[in-house]
């Protein structure tokens, strides 16, 4: 793509249709009066989510006040260990579950596909389901503390601490249950981020042209595919020893405390990256923008999020340096964490030769990137510090670690939000936010910052350790906390002003926004329309609007592709993954109150289930399944549009059938999360097998082999019935494909109730050791997506029988066979590890 | 126990490891200290300077260079440094003079000294004695949840996980009194888990182990007399006091608690009041400790109790 | 046929980042099984199994990300992706090579 396409003519002619833009208007309206809870625009709920992830950050700060306020002075009777001990663990956990990933996810809803040039994200309902899911059991969990049932474990759990004997009360439920939601959240939000990113760009918008902040969406999302599913079998084998004694981290019975710590910081490691690199691709669209010159070193800064990305998955063991494992084990974990410095520092160098390349406007979006780079520098600097396992042997544990951990978060991550916020809300806004308060806000947060948690690293080599509810007087810390507990009260002050200012400027309005006030240079800066763009641009760089004269103009008078709504549905553009050709249309749902209705009884089944009143929760989750059917029986609803032109001689099908389906795709992502559970249990098994041998030692405590072999032989043939099915489908959803589905279904569940029955044969007992509760745990987990895979084919069927299925609109048929066929599989592994691998080692 | 401000400083190292370690403290905060200034000049230089001075630090390979080639060299030669020292700190080809092994309970420390077969020699609680001078070898576990030994002044910390157990030299290079924490979180009152590690000189020490090896002394006749009868009716279910018949091992061993230089942990200073203030209101004291408060006694009998364990020493 | 040419720069891209994910897993995984199990003392010409095990896959691990590396450099100045698996594969080096170094400094079970 070069000079000839300024040439070429554009795709659509002018002038355009009567009625075309208020068609187009109409279908993208969002709902008026009490329907518009129900909104499904990216605009609207990415708005909804970052002001409630907004919101858990001052509720979570007023939470670190009251604790600042216990430590000014020693010896303080202001709160009792009970009441610090609950708001010490909300602090950590509302920051890092409900303000922390969901802000900056939040981010990527709002801005990515307008960024990249498409109409909405390619599953719209699913992110308001995930929102509302967020937003309801989010408040329900917070407001736990006001019953005093708070989890005061801390925002890591550690067991034995948070297992049944020490901690009897429902509080520590209310972490495992209560952040289940937030896992669902998260996992919905990387699907949807996947697929946008790779799927739905303007056509041209090659791989190294999308904007670093895509980038980094894309490597966030890619880490929470693989992080966030350890966490998830850490919190279902948490609650499962709680709930019926199942003793995996019991070392009374077989099990060990630091196979909750492995599992937890391989997500918690991962997670703090998931939380700074979107940061950082947004203060890479900010420098640009505000030092008027693309971005200096472009290729290094994908090279550097991506690094980041991978290497961060091996540092989680630098959480455990002082827990006694081998000093060589933890040197591979110490070097690791050295290793993922440079990336780190690839990126500030890019954005000093930015600067340097341009000439930088000093507003305050650019004051608070100034205050991210020299705080984050100064807490990667500690980082590389407590990466000396030695060193670390005296900091961990104590407020050193307080101070660096907040450096990096708050430096990594709050500052370039507030920059995001300065910077993006012209665009979300009929007005953008005062310069002048902006100003003060940032002196008042940048000061009172660093007199809050500078002296902290003192603090703590001064021998203060983390997570006291008070300290003695005479140690030479009561100075020290109280000059903390007075920065602390400055940065609420700025918070305040910033709060106040939003009161008095935002107007949310994503369709009369401020505009470019910035003149910046890439997509979102277009004009806006609650429809996105009026047509979808051909991008030729990466910054479209700088490089490409006439490009606003142009695409507001609808001269580029997809001027209007051909098929009368929502639509955007699929395009290829790596050259952003366009492929189909992607017709998009709109609003319903299913998704929204279905997120708050997930909500409600995982709260009832908290407060152990089970059938209560059975019923909800039964409204949530139904809620979820309707919501997917409207989409693809039929029947085929012809192939839509969409400007420039493109015609374009609508449905794309196959691994080329962006449903494909998503379905894709998701067996990638439940491979990654299930990885995550085999390294239980193999890790609980490695520490406690005595307890693998009686074979006969497994089923004779004639079990697991059959109950493999009839999950085989299920999956052979679907194959089965599938090419009967591509002639017609008849009475073959049917009976077909109809065969696979027994044969799954009679496999999974051989196997199970051969272990009820058996001595074992999931009670009685952490080897009968692993063995279980795997036939649990089989079991779960056993029900799934029947449910979609119940699902199936019932489509066919509705004539909603054919050889083309298979959609529905193929995703659930992606899935049937990861199960077979999975529960084929999880036989050879449970009943070949004890065999073999003996 | 007088508290001071070095008593739980890292930076105040008083013993070999603890010396190495605030060395490496010193060239970590240094370096830091140097690049941190650095990367701060060139973002002053890369925003303020005029253009054409300027225009080197805007090119690709000054990313490479300074984001790349100079992380990779410091970064190697700090590892190697770093692993160099780790390796020294956890060596431990020189015989332990002493073993003593640490028990972590919510929210106090048992503490067995070991002889040399590796058998419980006796049974103390909260305080530490070691010769100075000699290294220490600590054996350290858990009866419930995680918890962590830490004493600055001597060494990095170690958990105590249950299922395991870890080793921890510490050695102080002269008499003298240190003070310690628990540092991993364990519920309730974790931030009153302390003790002190209290180094002398060989000859002391050797008496004082000789001391504690014995049971109880008679008590004396009147009020001890009377408290030491209050003590056997109401506190010999959790505590134990050799040559006596309470053998209670819920509790901390009060063998000879009134030799000790604090009470409860490093909660408070050891004397008659505070004993008497511990037994009649521990949960105001220590909230959720696992001790009730004994309001039931009277102010007399309260003192008789305490006089009883004031002359345990 | 998009598909296919999209898995081909994905699987060029994380073919260094699983190279190093191998890698990190074997050492770290072998250490830890014979710590655990009190295997340490197993020698080899004199060498313990630990720093033999370590020293043979991490030469491994290096050649197979230079043999990633060199063909992607060649391409590097065209193509996007064969630029970014070359420089991914770099940076895996480095850690490859950092994270067997205390093999050779710190003492195996201690």
């Amino acid at each position: 793509m070069s000079s000839a396409d300024a040439v070429a003519p554009l795709p659509n002619p002018l002038p355009r249709p009567r009625g075309e833009l208020d068609r187009l208007r109409k279908i993208w309206d969002p709902p008026s009066g009490l329907r518009f809870l129900t909104v499904i625009n990216n605009e609207y709920v990415g708005l909804f989510y970052v002001g409630t992830a907004f919101l858990f950050f001052l509720l979570a700060g007023v939470l670190a006040l009251i604790m600042r306020t216990q430590l000014a002075v020693p010896e303080n009777d202001l709160l009792t260990p009970n009441t610090y001990n609950q708001l010490f663990t909300m602090h950590g956990t509302v920051m890092m579950f409900l303000f922390a990933v969901p802000a900056v996810e939040a981010m990527g809803i709002l801005l990515l596909p307008n960024m990249l040039g498409a109409r909405d994200l390619p599953f719209p309902r699913l992110s308001a389901y995930a929102f509302w899911a967020y937003f309801v059991g989010g408040l329900v969990f917070f407001c736990s503390l006001f019953f005093n049932v708070a989890p005061k474990g801390g925002w890591f759990m550690y067991p034995p601490l948070t297992g049944g004997k020490y901690s009897p009360g429902i509080n520590e439920d209310f972490w495992l249950l209560g952040i289940g939601f937030i896992e669902i959240s998260a996992i919905a939000g990387a699907i949807e981020i996947i697929v946008g990113v790779l799927r739905t760009r303007a056509p041209g918008m090659t791989l190294d042209r999308i904007p670093v902040f895509a980038w980094a969406m894309l490597v966030f999302a890619i880490m929470i595919v693989f992080a966030f599913p350890a966490i998830i079998l850490a919190t279902v084998l948490l609650e499962l020893e709680r709930a019926f004694g199942w003793p995996f981290f019991d070392a009374a019975k077989g099990g060990d405390p630091l196979l909750w710590q492995h599992l937890f910081w391989f997500f918690g490691h991962p997670e703090v990256y998931i939380i700074f690199l979107p940061a950082a691709g947004m203060v890479s669209m900010i420098v640009p923008a505000m030092a008027r010159t693309p971005l200096v070193g472009y290729r290094l800064v994908v090279l550097a999020l991506v690094g980041t990305g991978f290497l961060s998955f091996g540092l989680w063991v630098h959480h455990m340096f002082a827990t006694g494992i081998p000093q060589l084990s933890l040197s591979f974990f110490s070097a690791a964490s050295m290793a993922v410095a440079i990336p780190s520092g690839i990126q500030v160098f890019a954005w000093i030769a930015t600067f340097a390349a341009g000439r930088v406007q000093l507003r305050t979006p650019m004051l608070f990137v100034l205050g991210f780079l020299f705080t984050f520098v100064l807490g990667g600097l500690t980082g590389v510090m407590v990466a000396a396992v030695p060193f670390d042997w005296q900091a961990h544990d104590t407020y050193f670690v307080v101070a660096h951990l907040h450096y990096v978060l708050f430096g990594g991550m709050v500052f370039p939000l507030f920059a995001a916020f300065y910077y993006w809300m012209p665009y979300t806004s009929r007005n953008a936010l005062s310069e002048r308060v902006g100003r003060w806000v940032f002196g008042l947060i940048f000061v009172g910052f660093n007199v809050a948690f500078f002296p902290m690293h003192v603090t703590g080599l001064a021998g203060m350790p983390r997570r006291v509810y008070t300290y003695p007087a005479g140690l030479g810390w009561d100075t020290l906390n109280l000059i903390s507990t007075i920065g602390a009260f400055l940065i609420a002050a700025g918070v305040l002003l910033f709060v106040i200012d939003v009161a008095r400027k935002f107007r949310m309005s994503p369709e009369e926004n401020a505009g470019n006030i910035w003149n910046a240079g890439t997509l979102e800066w277009l004009p806006n329309g609650s429809y996105s763009n009026r047509s979808i641009p051909i991008v030729t760089s990466r910054e479209p609007l700088w490089e490409q004269p006439n490009l606003a103009q142009d695409v507001e008078a609808g001269r580029y592709y997809l001027p209007g709504a051909p098929t009368g549905r929502r639509e955007t553009i699929l395009t290829s993954p790596v050259e952003a050709q366009p492929q189909a249309l992607l017709l998009m749902p709109d609003a319903a109150w299913t998704p929204v209705l279905g997120a708050v009884f997930t909500a409600a089944f995982f709260m009832l289930l908290t407060v152990k009143l089970v059938a209560p929760a059975l019923v909800c989750g039964v409204i949530t399944l139904a809620m979820i059917i309707w919501w997917l029986w409207e989409t693809d609803p039929g029947p085929m549009h012809p192939s839509v032109d969409i400007g420039g001689g493109l015609k374009l099908p609508v449905y794309l059938t196959g691994p080329a389906s962006h449903s494909w795709w998503a379905m894709v992502v998701l067996i990638l999360v439940a491979a990654s559970v299930y990885g995550c249990l085999v390294f239980s098994y193999l890790f609980i097998w490695t520490v406690a041998p005595q307890i693998w030692t009686a074979i006969d405590a497994l089923p004779a082999p004639g079990y697991p072999l059959a109950a493999a032989g009839l999950i085989a043939l299920s999956s052979v019935a679907i194959a089965y099915a599938s090419r009967a489908l591509r002639e017609s959803a008849g009475w073959r494909l049917r009976s077909a589905l109809l065969t696979a279904i027994p044969l799954l569940v009679g496999g999974l109730a051989v196997h199970i029955y051969g272990l009820e044969t058996t001595r074992l007992s999931p009670v009685e050791s952490s080897y009968g509760a692993l063995v279980y745990a795997f036939a649990c987990i089989d079991g779960f997506f056993v029900a799934v895979v029947v449910i979609m084919a119940l699902y199936t069927l019932a489509r066919s029988a509705a004539g909603l299925l054919d050889r083309v609109r298979r959609a529905t048929f193929d995703n659930m066979m992606l899935l049937w066929h990861y199960t077979v599989a999975q529960s084929a592994v999880g036989l050879v590890v449970t009943h070949a691998f004890p065999r073999l080692v003996g | 126990m007088e508290l001071h401000h070095r008593i739980q400083s890292a930076l105040n190292s008083q013993g070999p490891h603890a010396d190495e370690l605030v060395t490496l403290a010193w060239i970590l905060f240094i370096g830091g200290a140097l690049i941190f200034l650095i990367v701060v000049a060139l973002t002053a230089y890369a925003l303020f300077a005029p253009e054409k001075r300027r225009a080197w630090l805007s090119r690709e390979a000054v990313i490479i260079g300074g984001g790349l080639i100079f992380p990779v060299l410091t970064l190697s030669a700090l590892l190697v440094y770093t692993l160099i020292a780790a390796a020294s700190i956890i060596e431990r080809s020189e015989l332990a003079a002493v073993r003593v092994e640490v028990i972590g309970e919510q929210w106090w420390w048992r503490v067995h000294y070991l002889d040399a077969q590796g058998r419980r020699d006796f049974t103390t609680a909260n305080e530490i004695r070691i010769p100075a001078g000699r290294p220490v070898e600590l054996s350290l576990k858990s009866a419930d949840v995680i918890h962590s030994f830490w004493v600055p002044n001597l060494a990095g910390k170690l958990d105590m996980i249950p299922g395991r157990t870890n080793r921890l030299r510490i050695e102080a290079k002269q008499p003298g009194v240190f003070r310690g924490q628990c540092a991993e979180y364990c519920g309730g009152p974790h931030a009153k888990m302390a003790f002190y590690v209290i180094a002398e000189a060989p000859e002391h020490f050797e008496a004082w182990l000789k001391s504690q090896r014995e049971p109880a002394a008679e008590a004396a006749v009147g009020a001890s007399e009377q408290g030491r009868a209050l003590f056997l009716s109401h506190c010999a279910a959790c505590h134990t006091v050799r040559g006596t018949a309470a053998a209670g091992l819920r509790g901390p061993d009060l063998t000879h608690v009134g030799s000790r230089t604090s009470l409860a942990a490093a909660t408070l200073p050891n004397n008659a009041g505070t004993l008497a203030a511990w037994i009649a209101s521990s949960q105001h004291i220590k909230p959720e400790n696992l001790m009730p408060s004994f309001d039931i006694f009277t102010g007399q009998e309260l003192r008789a109790i305490a006089g009883y364990l004031e002359q345990l020493k | 046929m998009a598909v296919s040419r999209f898995s081909a720069s994905v699987l060029r891209m994380s073919c260094p980042v699983m190279i190093w994910a191998m890698h990190f897993l074997a050492i770290y995984g072998f250490t830890a099984f014979v710590c655990a199990r009190g295997l340490a003392d197993l020698r080899w010409l004199g060498v313990g199994i630990v720093p033999w095990t370590i020293t043979l896959v991490t030469l491994l691990a290096m050649a197979a990300t230079i043999a990633v590396i060199l063909p992607a450099a060649r391409a590097a100045r065209a193509s996007f992706s064969h630029w970014m698996a070359a420089t991914i594969g770099a940076l895996a080096l480095i850690a490859i090579v950092w994270e067997a170094l205390p093999v050779f400094i710190v003492p195996t079970c201690d």
